[in-house]
C-alpha cells in the first residue's frame, strides 16, 4: 500500500507513506496560499519519495474543520487525482492527525477565524463530532483538558496549550494503522455561508 | 497525427464546466450549476457557488469523458479558467485542473475567461478572422475587445464603468418582479411587449460622452431610468405594462452594445464581429446584430445559446488553440486572478 496523503485545513500539508514503511511529506503554512502551492507540493513529494504516481494505491484527505476556501483546495486535489488514477480515496478528519501525534488524551485545536476555533476531543479515539468554540467557551467546558494543535497559543491569555503543527504524514501513518475513524469524503465546513436574502428594494425616487 | 485532445475547466461563476474537444471539434460540453441555489439571494452567492463547485467535480468529468467516449489517459493537456472570475469559485476548478495534470502527468493552461469566451466561436465556425472585434457581454462582463491573436494578443477597446450588461438584466429583472437569472425572463416579456414604448437613456452615447469612452458601456443610469419610470407609474395608481417595460429596456441595451460594436468594428477596419457571453444568448440582440452587421457589411459570428453561457468547451477550445500554436503552458503554481485582464490570455 502507497497512500498519498493531503490536507489544507491549516496551510499545506502533502505526505506520501510508501509499503515498505517510508515517509516523504512537506508542508507550507502559508495561509490562503493552498491554491498556488498544493499540486506542487504533491509534485515534489512524489518525486523526493522515489515513487510513481502510478504506483499510488490509496488517497488520504483531510476533510476539516477549516476556513472554507483553502480546504476545498485539498478536497477537490485529492478527489480528482484519486478519480484519475481510478484509486480509492478516504476522509479523515483532519484534527485527528494530532491527535495521533499527541497520543495522549487532548483536546485538538485550530484556527477558526473569527475569534473562534474548531476543535475536537480525544482519548484514545475521537469523541464526538468536530465543533466550532469561542476559546473561552471551550475553556469553560474542559477547564482541566491539554489543548493541542495550531490554535493551542492563538488565544494565550484564556488558553494555554502545546503548539503542534498539522502533519498529512501523521494522516497517512494513521490511516495504515488501520485504526482511523474514517468519514465521507466532504468537507467539514461548520458554518453555513453568509448569506442573506435581501429585503424589500429601496425606492429610487 | 490526429489534433490534440483538451479537457477544459470552468468554475469562475455558477457554472460548474467540463469540456472536451479534439482540435475544434467538440466531444463534450458537460455545465452543472447552481444557479437554483442562488435565485432567492436574487444573485450569485460566492460561498454557495465554490461549494456547489466542489461537489459538482468529480462527476462532471466523469460525465464528459462518458460523452465524449475517452479515458482521461488519453487526454493531452488541461485547460482551466484562472480569472477573471469570483476567487473562491475559480480556486475550486484550478486545483482540479492541477491535481489532473500532476496526476496524469500532462501539461496545464490557466486560461482568460473572456479570451475563452471569444475561442469557443471556433467550434461552431472555424478559425476566427484576425483581428476580429469582440463583444463579451455577461452578469460579470461587459467588454469589447481588438483580437489580432486570441493565443496571445488581445486588446481591450472598451468596458462597463459601472454595472455588466446581464447585472442589468438581472436587477431589472427583479424591479419587474420576474425571476432570477434576469436574462430570459425579460427576453421573453419583450417578445411581446413595445421596444418603442418608452425611450429609455442610452448610456455614454452623447457627443461629451463618446470623446472619453467611445467603447466603453454604462447600464447604472438605464437602470436607475427604469426603475424611476415603474415607481412614478405605481404611484400615480397606473398598472405597469410589465412588457413594454421589459422590451424598452432591453432595446435600450441592445442598442447602446451594438452600437459601440459596429463602430469597433468600423473604426478599426476590422470585417467580423464576434459576440459572446450569456448575454449573447438574448434573441433580441441576435437579431439585431445580424441586421445591423449586414447593413454595415460586417461579417457577425454568434455560438449558440449553450456555448454562449459559461461552459468547459470554450475553454477547452482555447486550450486546444494554445496547444495548436505552440503557445507556452502555465507553472504548476500559478495564482488565480479574479481581475485577470484581457491582456494576459494565459496565465
Amino acid at each position: 500500500m502507497n497512500v498519498i496523503a493531503i490536507d489544507t485545513s491549516v496551510g499545506v500539508s502533502v505526505a506520501i507513506l510508501r509499503s515498505n514503511g517510508e515517509l516523504t511529506q512537506s508542508q507550507a503554512v502559508d495561509h490562503g496560499m493552498q491554491g498556488e502551492l498544493t499540486a506542487d507540493l504533491i509534485s515534489q513529494v512524489v518525486a523526493k519519495s522515489g515513487l510513481a504516481i502510478a504506483e499510488v494505491t490509496d488517497v488520504v484527505v483531510g476533510v476539516g474543520p477549516g476556513p472554507f476556501t483553502g480546504l476545498r483546495v485539498g478536497l477537490v486535489t485529492a478527489s480528482v487525482f484519486a478519480h484519475a488514477r481510478g484509486v480509492p480515496i478516504h476522509g479523515i478528519c483532519s484534527l485527528d492527525a494530532i491527535a495521533f501525534d499527541y497520543e495522549k488524551p487532548c483536546v485538538v485545536v485550530t484556527d477558526a477565524r473569527r475569534k473562534e476555533l474548531y476543535w475536537a476531543r480525544y482519548e484514545g479515539k475521537r469523541i464526538d463530532e468536530p465543533q466550532v468554540s469561542k476559546p473561552e467557551d471551550l475553556l469553560a467546558q474542559f477547564p482541566d483538558a491539554e489543548f493541542v494543535g495550531p490554535g493551542a497559543q492563538l488565544y494565550p491569555d484564556v488558553i494555554s496549550g502545546k503548539a503542534l503543527e498539522l502533519k498529512a504524514g501523521s494522516l497517512a501513518k494513521l490511516f495504515a494503522s488501520g485504526t482511523a475513524q474514517l468519514v465521507d469524503v466532504s468537507p467539514m465546513y461548520l458554518r453555513k455561508p453568509d448569506a442573506v436574502e435581501p429585503t424589500n428594494r429601496k425606492s429610487v425616487l | 497525427m490526429s489534433e490534440p485532445l483538451i479537457l477544459g475547466i470552468e468554475t469562475s461563476c455558477d457554472e460548474t464546466g467540463i469540456g472536451i474537444v479534439r482540435g475544434t471539434t467538440l466531444l463534450a460540453d458537460e455545465v452543472a450549476s447552481s444557479v437554483d441555489e442562488h435565485a432567492r439571494f436574487g444573485g450569485v452567492v460566492p460561498e454557495i457557488a465554490s461549494r456547489a463547485h466542489l461537489e459538482a467535480m468529480v462527476p462532471t468529468i466523469e460525465r464528459a469523458c462518458k460523452t465524449a467516449n475517452i479515458k482521461l489517459d488519453d487526454v493531452e493537456a488541461i485547460a482551466v479558467t484562472s480569472g477573471p472570475g469570483l476567487a473562491g469559485a475559480l480556486l475550486v476548478g484550478v486545483a482540479a485542473a492541477k491535481s489532473l495534470a500532476v496526476a496524469l502527468g500532462k501539461p496545464i493552461y490557466g486560461v482568460n475567461h473572456l479570451a475563452a469566451h471569444v475561442c469557443v466561436d471556433q467550434l461552431e465556425h472555424g478559425p476566427l478572422d484576425e483581428p476580429s472585434v469582440a463583444m463579451l457581454v455577461s452578469g460579470g462582463h461587459s467588454s469589447l475587445l481588438l483580437v489580432p491573436d486570441i493565443t496571445e494578443d488581445v486588446i481591450q477597446l472598451g468596458q462597463t464603468i459601472d454595472d455588466a450588461a446581464g447585472e442589468a438584466f438581472d436587477k431589472i429583472a427583479r424591479v419587474l418582479g420576474l425571476p432570477f437569472p434576469g436574462g430570459p425572463y425579460i427576453d421573453k416579456a419583450a417578445q411581446t411587449g413595445n421596444p418603442n414604448a418608452i425611450d429609455f437613456p442610452r448610456g455614454l452615447t452623447s457627443p461629451k460622452d463618446m470623446a472619453k469612452h467611445r467603447f466603453d458601456v454604462s447600464f447604472s443610469g438605464l437602470k436607475t431610468a427604469v426603475a424611476r419610470w415603474i415607481e412614478t407609474e405605481q404611484r400615480s395608481g397606473n398598472a405597469v405594462m410589465v412588457n413594454d417595460v421589459a422590451a424598452s429596456f432591453q432595446e435600450a441595451v441592445v442598442d447602446v452594445l451594438l452600437r459601440k460594436a459596429i463602430d469597433a468594428c468600423l473604426s478599426n477596419d476590422v470585417g467580423t464581429l464576434v459576440i459572446g457571453g450569456g448575454v449573447a444568448a438574448n434573441s433580441r440582440l441576435r437579431s439585431e446584430a445580424a441586421q445591423r452587421c449586414q447593413e454595415h457589411n460586417i461579417s457577425l459570428r454568434i455560438p449558440r445559446p449553450g456555448l454562449c453561457t459559461d461552459n468547459g468547451a470554450m475553454v477547452a477550445a482555447l486550450g486546444s488553440e494554445l496547444v495548436k500554436r505552440g503557445r507556452d503552458a502555465s507553472q504548476l503554481s500559478f495564482a488565480t486572478d479574479s481581475s485577470m485582464n484581457i491582456t494576459n490570455v494565459v496565465a
